[in-house]
């Protein structure tokens, strides 16, 4: 860096402080107004990577995500039906009085609209069964049974006597029906369990507008709750909650907490630390303002680039306030080392060692971005960003606003000069030591076991899970990740494979191991294909025809069969109407250059099931199987591989580039970290905490943020070298503060992130001064 | 071939639910009615049921004989035109056709069919109490025994297949009018009441 000596002897440059205070206003506006309406992002998935080899499965998730954004499922179980409804009416009637944005969902309409709307195509609609029965029928008997049926007790049908004689359109609506567990009753809907002797009345809430506010309050949950208590009041009821709202306001309130918890946490921890330093307010104050600074910009910039920012960027970017402020400590506590420098030039002494350690920090946190998840891209961009805004805010303004003289406390002088006491290592010392320690990392390494399971991003509260999976089961909801996709060149060839792959798991039901075969949910169950529809006709039309003649034979009546819609019934009619709202989201529409649909699949029980499926469902034509879960673990682990590679051909660029600038004595700025790096992998082993993909990506940032203490260390000799150590411990207590928060996440993959980086950077704390450079030896830098 | 007369309640999907909330109406009427009504643990009697049926010239007459066990459920015993037995309980509707081939269907997988078999019970019994629960209903007593009850359902899934129900009885239910969603309509007669303990068979049909 090289800056014109006169400016630099007039004192500060004050184009430069009023070039960053403009850049500070732009992002205090953009942030004054982005705040007036948060864009936050809570789902899971928006943190995962598009599967660009999958545009289909990418579609079909998020089509049938959509579908259930909205919606909150409340069961109400009891010993008997009776209880249970009364406990709905209590339930709902406590809730709807509430008024916290959840509104009833279905309307008793429905029913009849749906009906209306088949009625035309009536003859071309049949179940299975009737097809085998129709085949070989014999029109004498239907036509007895149709006598004995037009003469007994009326039990009600769907449709008009003379437009279906033979009642076959009752037993497709209950196979319709039969898709999910649920049945109306008594103007609810109920679900008896399988299991127990229990009855279920289940309630249906849609959310109502479309803010989502992130103030940390439990509104929904909080209301639900309280309509919980009311419903329970008269009697024993169980209640269960589901739905995706619920999930995303439960961690919309943990992220908040956590967020505040982490940010203002690590804040005070800094403030305490530089008051406890310089005993002075300027520092306290500048280095609030550059973190202020920092995260100001980094999260304006967050939403510039992706328009939105993910609830656990935030939560991660809250970290950001205890390295940030390493900067400004680095800067006072020179300050402290050599009082009698002008501000201007000191800051020039300081800048290539401050530059050097940003560089370092920011590729650290930039290699996050090299695996293409959206959200570490977002947590990667946010703390570079906020990391170099600090380091702006402090190299502009610091020297500017930093007047009057700068005593420290006699604490801070203590630990500067207790470096002195620390031993450096050498000889045969070092080799024992690091033999030691070697074999301790070796045992704990050895019992580190690797995960890739896709929960390590879940953080949903372990009841409302609980809730989710109960409903699930009682419901018998499809499974939301794993399913067929079905594609074919037009909307008619994926109706009719469909149709296909129905068939061959129903012929290979036998082959399925296990209990009672999972049931499939497709289209083509409401929209039968062309094709089928008119094999459909040719039987129904000819059965209904004979059996009319013999019943007008029989009663001395002239009874005419109805006409019916020539056409078939049409995908895009059935699309367009109320009667496709259950089942629209697994229509995909025009994809890839075809048509594709998504076949759901309803009551799998275990793993080898769904293995059969897959293995039967794509030796059919156009289908794949799609297990969005597994797809993802897999490739959390090929991350968590590759990242390893990085992470060793890291530590070798980072030896480099130290070579470039110590020479031989590199390796003591760069083996506290890689040993530091081995011990956070035993911890782990230790502790039994999962090996995963973010471990690894802490270790990344580890050799980022570790490698400037030994940098600090090396830049500094004699009298300095003391003060370097006090930034340093201040820096890496500060900065372990904030990661020790984020270990507390209640975030699986936060949680091992925060803890990886608290143990690394406590043990680079502890190894650095081991291997500094005695004070005699002075290997002059800049002649590398 | 599958005979499934239901009212199957359907296009499920959870979306498709029917609201509604049941409340006592006119309850000193129902309350008068009930006392008037006998009410013996098994009922039985003859019956003659008309139905008009849409697209039909004439109407549809049949004969029979009826048992009503309370608490267990209902034979509908028809012997003209066609001998044909169902039996309606809680549990299922059993059908005996001529030609000795039996079909059952379980409301435990149909619950609309177990709404329906209830209100058939509930209607031959004259339990008014249960009637008021699925229905609206609005009446008047007459003279010194008799009176007349007519039913609107509640709820929006039975109003698609059921629009109104009359009912005419003193001690007993005399007459039921059953007027459809479809345009149909069937009249039921009811005569010789008796009250008497199941025979053997009768106990048998009604299933353990």
């Amino acid at each position: 860096m090289k800056f014109p000596a006169r400016l630099g002897n007039l004192g500060t440059p004050q184009w430069l402080a009023l070039a960053w205070l403009l850049v500070v206003a732009a992002i205090g506006w953009h942030q004054w107004q982005f705040w007036q309406a948060p864009r936050l992002d809570t789902d899971v998935f928006a943190l995962l990577p598009q599967d660009e080899k999958a545009p289909v499965a990418q579609r079909a998730m998020r089509q049938l995500g959509e579908q259930g954004e909205r919606r909150v499922v409340v069961m109400l179980g009891a010993a008997d039906w009776r209880a249970a409804q009364d406990a709905a009416a209590r339930f709902d009637a406590t809730l709807a009085a509430a008024h916290a944005g959840l509104r009833r969902a279905g309307d008793g309409g429905a029913a009849t609209q749906a009906l209306d709307f088949y009625r035309p195509w009536r003859d071309a609609l049949l179940t299975d069964a009737q097809r085998t029965e129709l085949r070989n029928a014999d029109t004498q008997a239907l036509a007895a049974q149709a006598l004995e049926r037009l003469h007994g007790l009326n039990t009600g049908q769907p449709t008009a006597w003379l437009a279906d004689p033979l009642g076959l359109w009752s037993a497709w609506w209950s196979q319709r029906g039969g898709l999910t567990a649920a049945r109306p009753r008594d103007g609810l809907l109920w679900v008896a369990d399988p299991a127990g002797q229990r009855d279920w009345a289940v309630l249906l809430y849609e959310t109502e507008g479309s803010a989502f506010r992130f103030d940390g309050d439990r509104r929904w949950g909080d209301a639900l709750d309280s309509a919980a208590a009311a419903a329970a009041a008269a009697g024993p009821v169980t209640v269960l909650r589901a739905g995706v709202p619920l999930h995303a306001e439960a961690g919309a309130v943990q992220g908040n907490r956590e967020m505040n918890t982490i940010g203002w946490g690590s804040l005070a921890a800094v403030i305490a630390l530089v008051w406890w330093a310089f005993r002075a307010l300027r520092p306290v104050a500048l280095i609030a303002v550059s973190l202020l600074v920092g995260c100001a910009a980094a999260l304006s910039v967050t939403v510039w680039v992706f328009g939105q920012v993910h609830l656990l960027t935030l939560v991660f970017g809250a970290s950001l306030v205890g390295v940030a402020e390493d900067f400004g400590i680095h800067y006072f506590t020179s300050r402290l080392a050599s009082p009698a420098t002008a501000r201007w030039p000191l800051m020039k002494h300081l800048l290539p060692g401050l530059a050097l350690a940003l560089l370092t920090s920011v590729l650290g946190y930039l290699v996050l971005a090299v695996v293409p998840f959206p959200g570490l891209r977002q947590m990667a961009v946010f703390s570079a960003v906020g990391l170099v805004a600090a380091f702006l805010t402090a190299v502009c303004w610091f020297p500017a606003l930093d007047r009057g003289t700068l005593r420290g406390s006699r604490m801070a002088s203590a630990v500067a000069a207790n470096l002195a006491h620390w031993p450096t290592l050498g000889g045969r010392r070092l080799w024992t030591l690091l033999a030691v320690f070697t074999l301790l990392c070796a045992w704990g390494v050895s019992r580190l076991h690797a995960n890739d399971d896709l929960r390590q991003l879940q953080s949903s509260p372990p009841e409302l899970i609980k809730d989710q999976i109960e409903v699930s089961r009682l419901l018998q909801i499809p499974s939301p990740a794993q399913f067929f996709v079905v594609q074919g060149s037009t909307p008619e060839a994926v109706l009719q494979r469909e149709e296909a792959l129905k068939d061959k798991l129903r012929l290979d039901a036998a082959a399925m191991a296990g209990t009672g075969a999972p049931a499939l949910s497709a289209v083509s169950d409401w929209v039968p294909s062309a094709a089928r529809q008119t094999e459909n006709r040719r039987l129904t039309a000819p059965a209904e025809q004979q059996v009319l003649a013999k019943v007008s034979q029989a009663l001395g009546e002239d009874l005419q069969r109805p006409a019916f819609d020539p056409a078939p019934l049409a995908l895009e009619a059935w699309l367009a109407s109320p009667a496709s709202t259950a089942t629209r989201a697994q229509w995909l529409g025009q994809v890839d250059g075809g048509y594709a649909s998504a076949v759901l699949i309803r009551g799998l029980a275990n793993r080898a099931q769904a293995e059969a499926l897959h293995a039967l469902g794509e030796q059919v034509e156009g289908v794949h199987w799609v297990d969005r879960a597994s797809d993802m673990s897999g490739l959390l682990g090929r991350f968590r591989v590759t990242m390893g590679w990085l992470l060793v051909a890291g530590h070798a660029v980072v030896w480099f580039a130290m070579a470039l600038r110590f020479g031989r004595a590199a390796w003591r700025a760069w083996l506290p970290t890689a040993l530091a790096s081995l011990g956070c992998l035993a911890v782990l082993g230790w502790l039994g905490e999962p090996f995963q993909l973010f471990s690894l990506l802490a270790l990344m940032l580890l050799l980022g943020m570790g490698v400037d203490y030994g940098i600090f260390l090396l830049e500094h000799r004699g009298e300095e070298q003391g003060h370097a150590w006090l930034a340093v411990l201040l820096g890496a207590i500060s900065t372990g503060l904030s990661f020790g928060l984020l270990a507390l996440s209640a975030t699986p993959a936060l949680h091992t992130f925060g803890l990886t980086l608290l143990t690394g950077l406590t043990l680079v704390c502890v190894l650095a001064p081991l291997f500094r450079l005695h004070k005699s030896h002075n290997p002059n830098p800049r002649q590398a | 071939m599958k005979r499934r007369e239901l009212l199957t309640l359907l296009p499920a999907g959870l979306g498709l639910a029917a609201a509604g909330v049941h409340a006592q109406s006119a309850p000193e009427l129902l309350a008068d009615i009930s006392r008037r009504l006998e009410n013996p643990a098994v009922l039985r009697g003859e019956f003659e049921q008309t139905k008009t049926i849409k697209g039909f010239k004439r109407p549809l007459v049949s004969k029979g004989t009826f048992v009503m066990a309370r608490d267990k459920g209902v034979q509908w015993i028809t012997a003209q035109p066609f001998a044909s037995t169902v039996v309606v309980t809680r549990e299922r509707l059993l059908t005996l056709g001529e030609s000795g081939a039996s079909r059952q269907i379980d409301t435990r997988q149909e619950p609309g069919l177990k709404a329906v078999n209830e209100m058939l019970m509930a209607l031959l019994a004259g339990d008014v109490k249960a009637l008021a629960e699925r229905f609206q209903a609005e009446g008047a007593l007459q003279g010194a025994q008799g009176w007349r009850l007519a039913l609107k359902p509640r709820d929006a899934a039975l109003a698609a297949f059921i629009t109104r129900i009359e009912l005419e009885g003193g001690r007993h239910v005399d007459s039921v009018n059953l007027h459809e969603a479809s345009g149909d309509a069937s009249r039921i007669r009811f005569f010789n009441h008796a009250a008497s303990s199941l025979s053997p068979v009768e106990a048998g049909r009604f299933g353990p």
